[in-house]
């Protein structure tokens, strides 16, 4: 059930930063700003810059007017996932001892990152699987230092699949989702309100990146088929594999469709492309709440993160 | 869908604390609501008490009254009697007064006055005077003396009757003995005489 509290989804690219206000019923505004140098060398920095950029969209979104909470989605890339086997434990043991399981498979100490966790199934001998979530601790200092300087309020910190999974929330069979940026490509399966499985791709190619930050790209399937042979035979290898890693972990269910998101979405031909490959139904990925502005694709993370801790 | 939060402890803190705050405020909200209830009630209940307390309060007082008013009345009855027997007495003593100031004043100066008794009826006396008096003109004009009685010059007389009853000489004195019976009205009315 969904409350009528307001609550701001943030989203970040590598380039921009995406803001959504949503105020417990439609999603009233959306706004981005550009990034003065690449998030990858900003979270780094220092927290100021961030909130500048905040202070900014604050100053220009007047629906944002005086509300502060705000969720945030971080890209994949930045959050590490990982699945783990343990014994029943409570919550604070489960935390307690997740970043020690964790640290021997991430380039992180445990007492460098910041974990969560929901149970995923029981295993018939009485251990517990858990899909964790892992994220440095220093991006997060950044990131609440820089909301604070910027009168937010941050309320949660969470992934762009979990974000991008939410705006399909309650559908009956397993759907995938694909969020194609410009540099990173990730996907995650979800059936039964969880994510299964969340895997990322570098999508590292000069022209991919420049045809995805055009405004209006335009490329026939052939040219997308032939100049992005490469690119896209792995990300559907992924994509694959993913797919794959599900199924054999769930008897009786299977992937059904696909929701592609993203500023590679809106490529054209993209999801026949996919379609081709996968042979499942692609579509577009989009909210099922109300919008009062045109959104486009680069949006749905920030619009997932909005409306989360709202079922 | 399964939520996540990789927030530090401290924030998912004063999360969990709001959700805490929330369910407290909406218990303490319940409680008050109860406790506003009780006091409701109670205060109701005892204000309703009351009222019937003070409706069979007024009621016994009234009762009381009426039954107070009653002994009264009978009181008042019985006072009222007391008052006319008072008034019988008081005004048979001031007749008695009356009657023996006029008796010195009227009784010949050859006659002697020995008894006076009376008996009473609602509506005056009958006295008797028996003495002796040197000859039976004297008691005659202590007869005419009597019957012209009056308590006041502007009242009517207060003797109806005189009766000369006896008069015997008593050979041992030489005097004559007398007896007269008056009539003395309490409420003399000017016609009456």
């Amino acid at each position: 059930m969904m409350n009528k509290h307001w609550q701001l989804g943030l989203s970040f690219t590598n380039h921009h930063i995406r803001l959504v206000v949503f105020d417990g019923h439609k999603i009233v505004s959306v706004s981005t700003a550009d990034l003065p140098k690449p998030f990858s060398q900003m979270r780094a920095g220092d927290p100021q810059e961030l909130a500048a950029v905040l202070k900014d969209l604050r100053a220009k979104n007047k629906t944002i007017d005086g509300h502060r909470d705000v969720v945030v989605s971080l890209g994949d890339e930045e959050v590490f996932t990982r699945i783990l086997t343990l014994p029943p434990l409570n919550g604070r043991e489960l935390l307690a001892t997740a970043p020690h399981e964790l640290e021997s498979d991430l380039p992180l100490k445990a007492d460098e990152m910041y974990v969560d966790m929901y149970e995923l199934r029981r295993l018939p001998d009485g251990q517990r699987e858990y899909m964790a979530f892992a994220v440095n601790r220093q991006l997060v200092h950044w990131l609440v230092e820089g909301l604070q300087a910027a009168k937010f309020r941050p309320r949660a910190i969470e992934t762009v699949s979990l974000s991008l999974g939410r705006l399909q929330q309650g559908n009956p069979k397993p759907y995938l989702t694909v969020d194609v940026g410009s540099d990173y490509a990730s996907m995650a399966v979800f059936s039964n309100d969880l994510m299964h499985v969340n895997t990322s791709v570098a999508m590292h190619d000069e022209a991919w990146s420049k045809l995805v930050n055009e405004p209006a790209p335009t490329i026939t399937l052939e040219e997308l088929t032939t100049q992005y042979n490469r690119l896209f035979s792995e990300l559907t290898d992924n994509i694959q594999a993913t797919v794959r890693y599900f199924q054999n972990r769930s008897d009786t269910h299977e992937v059904a469709s696909v929701f592609i998101s993203g500023s590679g979405a809106h490529v054209p031909h993209l999801d026949i492309l996919l379609n081709k490959d996968l042979a499942l139904p692609v579509r577009i990925n989009k909210p099922s709440i109300t919008t009062e502005v045109t959104i486009d694709t680069s949006y749905l993370p920030a619009i997932g993160a909005a409306l989360h801790g709202r079922h | 869908m399964a939520d996540i939060n990789l927030l530090p402890p401290r924030f998912k803190r004063i999360d969990a604390l709001d959700a805490r705050l929330t369910h407290v405020y909406l218990w303490l909200g319940i409680a008050l609501f109860g406790l506003g209830m009780v006091i409701g009630t109670a205060w109701y209940s005892t204000y309703s008490l009351n009222q019937q307390s003070a409706r069979l309060s007024q009621q016994i007082t009234d009762k009381i009254a009426a039954a107070q008013f009653d002994e009264l009345s009978g009181q008042v009855r019985s006072l009222a009697s007391l008052a006319e027997e008072y008034q019988r007495v008081f005004a048979r003593n001031r007749v008695w007064e009356e009657l023996f100031t006029y008796l010195e004043q009227t009784i010949p100066g050859d006659t002697t006055v020995e008894a006076v008794t009376s008996t009473a009826d609602k509506t005056g006396y009958l006295v008797t005077v028996t003495g002796t008096s040197a000859d039976r003109r004297s008691i005659g004009l202590f007869r005419e003396n009597l019957l012209s009685y009056k308590s006041q010059p502007s009242q009517p007389e207060r003797v109806s009757q005189v009766v000369i009853e006896s008069i015997t000489a008593d050979a041992s004195t030489g005097r004559q003995q007398f007896s007269l019976k008056l009539s003395f009205d309490l409420n003399p009315k000017t016609e009456s005489k």
